[in-house]
């Protein structure tokens, strides 16, 4: 269920992100009539659950950061097939919320950049910077958390 | 356009026509033939995109959320027919043809509040969630909660003089739920405590009606203030031990 997928990157727990796909489809059951675009529900369904999760975050008091700089970071190169998906799925999920959602969409390949940047509310330009330099992040993290593994090989 | 501007585009790129046949990409796209190097970078760089998308859409779904949802959007959607045929053409076919069925199977019935608060608190515990809080001791459990604002009454006679696990505050309709965990020997038991204005078909009594789901007996019963509800994973000869004047 990708709805699912992209609420667990949002929250990052499975019981919150259960929640909120729950929450979105008792919106849909509330509001869905009001849509005239039958084609549109899928881009609907992730449009609310965004909502709903900043409408959390915002009553939490958790807003998310700026956006930092990430350009001169180089990114490591990673052997793709080396990848455990754990280690993969954890490492996106400790991004910050600002990557974390774009990057979701992107690999979920549910949508077109359009329909990624209506959904979280930026324009496809902020959605693609955001996309690249969360790679970058997300490239580094892996690196970091497989260096420990990699020394331990060695020693070995 | 530099190596360094096309890896940049080419970072974003995505397999299919829609970036293919982009005007951004193009270029790029057209650099990369000619670059050995940027072509062995982009190689890689589509490999881990792959790898990453498979890791990440084979996260599984928690057992139990489809069947969650669905008993908490089919009574309302069974009175909305008109968008009916909408939902059936939803990209998410599957899961939305999953809530259609459910709904012309619900058409007709009447809605039971107190049924669907059990069966939404049922379908939430077979989830195994974490716990937000977790002490073995009732003090810091109930300590917790009424930081939190959650509902809070007198453990139950019964169930109090179970061990603790820890709590969480789930919501059911808007209002907070209050679940506390037990466990005794290898039997797990669960206390749902709610406003009784969120139930108001709920009447107080101090009896409580004992239902099965499965292998779950369950107990409601209500005072002026609370509703509660007690799950015990049990049957219902073993579970009474769990439920007040039972």
């Amino acid at each position: 269920m990708p709805l699912y997928r992209f609420a667990l990157s949002l929250s990052r727990e499975p019981c919150d992100a259960a929640d909120l796909t729950q929450q979105t489809f008792l919106l849909l059951a509330s509001k869905g009539h009001q849509l005239r675009e039958q084609s549109k529900i899928k881009a609907w369904l992730f449009t609310s659950l965004y909502r709903e999760f900043l409408r959390g975050e915002r009553k939490r008091g958790r807003e998310s950061g700026g956006e930092e700089e990430l350009a001169d970071v180089e990114c490591p190169s990673i052997v793709a097939n080396s990848l455990d998906g754990d280690a993969v799925v954890r490492a996106l999920l400790e991004l910050e919320e600002i990557y974390r959602a774009p990057l979701s969409l992107f690999y979920l390949q549910e949508h077109s950049y359009k329909e990624i940047a209506e959904t979280l509310d930026l324009p496809v330009g902020t959605v693609m910077s955001r996309i690249s330099r969360g790679k970058a992040r997300l490239r580094n993290q892996l690196a970091d958390s497989a260096y420990p593994r990699i020394r331990e090989q060695e020693i070995a | 356009m530099t190596r360094e501007e096309a890896k940049k585009i080419l970072a974003v790129y995505r397999p299919g026509d829609e970036d293919r046949l982009d005007a951004h990409f193009a270029e790029a796209l057209r650099d990369m033939e000619r670059d050995e190097e940027l072509a062995r970078w982009f190689a890689e760089e589509r490999e881990f995109d792959r790898a990453v998308t498979d890791h990440l859409k084979s996260v599984p779904v928690p057992f139990g959320l489809k069947t969650r949802i669905l008993a908490n959007v089919a009574p309302r959607a069974a009175t909305r027919l008109r968008w009916v045929p909408a939902l059936a053409s939803a990209a998410a076919a599957l899961f939305v043809l999953a809530v259609l069925i459910s709904v012309s199977r619900g058409w007709g019935q009447p809605s039971g509040s107190v049924s669907d608060y059990e069966q939404e608190m049922m379908s939430f515990v077979k989830l195994e969630p974490p716990l937000e809080m977790e002490s073995l001791e009732i003090g810091p459990i109930k300590q917790w909660i009424a930081e939190r604002k959650a509902p809070l009454a007198d453990i139950p006679p019964g169930i109090a003089a179970v061990e603790t696990m820890g709590c969480r505050i789930l919501s059911f309709r808007g209002h907070p739920v209050t679940l506390i965990c037990f466990c005794h020997g290898n039997t797990v038991a669960h206390l749902f405590m709610i406003d009784r204005a969120a139930l108001p078909a709920l009447k107080p009594r101090t009896l409580p009606v004992l239902t099965s789901q499965g292998d779950w007996t369950i107990g409601t019963w209500a005072d002026q203030r609370y509703a509660y509800m007690v799950a015990v994973h049990d049957g219902p000869a073993a579970a009474r031990r769990y439920f007040p004047h039972a």
